[in-house]
């Protein structure tokens, strides 16, 4: 057994720990805790969810541009989620739609990319515990991939402050035929994010997000480093966050740029 | 991580004031119990501290506090009897700085 095989068994064996860990402390008795609006679009929080029973729809619009090794690389990802708050600590959420638009040296395309089903628990509270600790996974099977990705979350909110922490572990199988998936591998990720509250409404900080490419589980790929700032504005029902973020260093087919746009509405 | 937390420190907000013997009898005087005005102040420090820090009392008008309050209280998913109960206590809390309860 090779290294990356052996990791990828630790990180298997890990997800199952995280799973049963979470299993037995949400049998446990149920504290009332809150929901929240985001404050970033790349790294989840622990308490971002709608309230027990409550539904929330989030449009998100991801834009990236100017690769390095193709300067009219250009694509738009759009994602169409519903999500439901089973309890106070548990939210479940149908990835409805997730399509692009891409436009590069050789033309443009727009395509249907995947679907998905998602749960998220909070296992401590980051406003009212020590810290804040979360665990979030979600499948996307499209004809062409299946994504597996699991957020490992540690957040804390200090007075106006909140920190956050994610380590993902995102398995993922490719085929160029119809749910024929014959290539399997992955990445890992850390996401970083700082976040300031100017008023109840207004929100102003930074995310950072360490990617590791593991194709066929072997290292080899450019790991990529992005860095930005970000906003938040709520309304009454509504919310709106945005990221906007830089390639430090990575891969020559990374865009230099992108710009995440993420608006929430509760019913 | 001196400079850090000087930073930090600096742009804490300010807790909002305790339900002391001075608050109850100016709540009381409005028509409020204690048990109205403590219940209230923990409402504001719990409930609304999910999604934002605590507002001052008297760092926004009586109107807008007015405005606020129950678009809050719907988002946080509260009831009709929470509302009154921080209503009393933001009340006393500006009373105790002399602000004004209109």
């Amino acid at each position: 057994m090779c290294i990356h095989q052996a990791l990828a068994a630790r990180l298997t064996g890990t997800l199952s720990l995280a799973a049963i860990s979470a299993i037995v402390m949400l049998a446990g008795p149920l504290r009332s805790a809150g929901a929240d609006d985001r404050r970033f679009t790349f790294v989840e929080e622990s308490r971002h969810h709608p309230p027990a029973g409550g539904l929330e729809f989030e449009q998100g619009i991801l834009w990236g541009a100017d690769a390095k090794e193709d300067s009219k690389f250009e694509r738009l990802d759009f994602r169409h989620e519903i999500e439901y708050g089973l309890s106070d600590r548990i939210q479940v959420a149908l990835d409805a739609l997730e399509w692009h638009w891409q436009k590069d040296a050789q033309g443009h395309e727009t395509k249907y990319d995947a679907s998905g089903a998602e749960i998220k628990f909070r296992l401590l509270d980051p406003v009212t515990d020590v810290i804040g600790l979360g665990f979030k996974t979600e499948i996307e099977i499209g004809r062409e991939s299946l994504h597996w990705e699991n957020v490992f979350i540690v957040d804390k909110v200090i007075d106006k402050w909140e920190f956050c922490y994610n380590f993902v572990i995102e398995p993922d199988w490719e085929g160029p035929r119809y749910f024929k998936y014959e290539d399997s591998g992955g990445e890992l990720a850390n996401r970083f994010g700082v976040s300031y509250e100017l008023s109840p409404a207004w929100f102003v900080g930074g995310e950072l997000i360490h990617e590791i490419p593991l194709p066929d589980w072997k290292s080899g790929e450019k790991q990529n480093l992005f860095i930005g700032p970000n906003f938040s504005y709520r309304g009454h029902n509504w919310a709106i966050t945005t990221t906007a973020l830089f390639l430090a260093m990575g891969g020559r087919d990374e865009a230099q740029f992108k710009l995440q746009t993420i608006f929430e509405i509760d019913f | 991580m001196v400079m850090i937390l000087s930073a930090l420190n600096g742009c804490a907000s300010r807790p909002v004031p305790a339900v002391d013997q001075r608050l109850i009898a100016l709540g009381q005087e409005r028509g409020a119990s204690a048990e109205q005005l403590r219940r209230g102040r923990e409402l504001l420090v719990t409930a609304c501290a999910y999604c934002h820090t605590p507002v001052y009392p008297t760092s926004i008008s009586m109107e807008r506090w007015d405005k606020a309050l129950p678009r809050m209280i719907e988002k946080a998913q509260l009831h009709a009897a929470d509302e009154a109960d921080i209503r009393a206590y933001i009340i006393a809390a500006r009373a105790t700085e002399g602000g004004s309860s209109h």
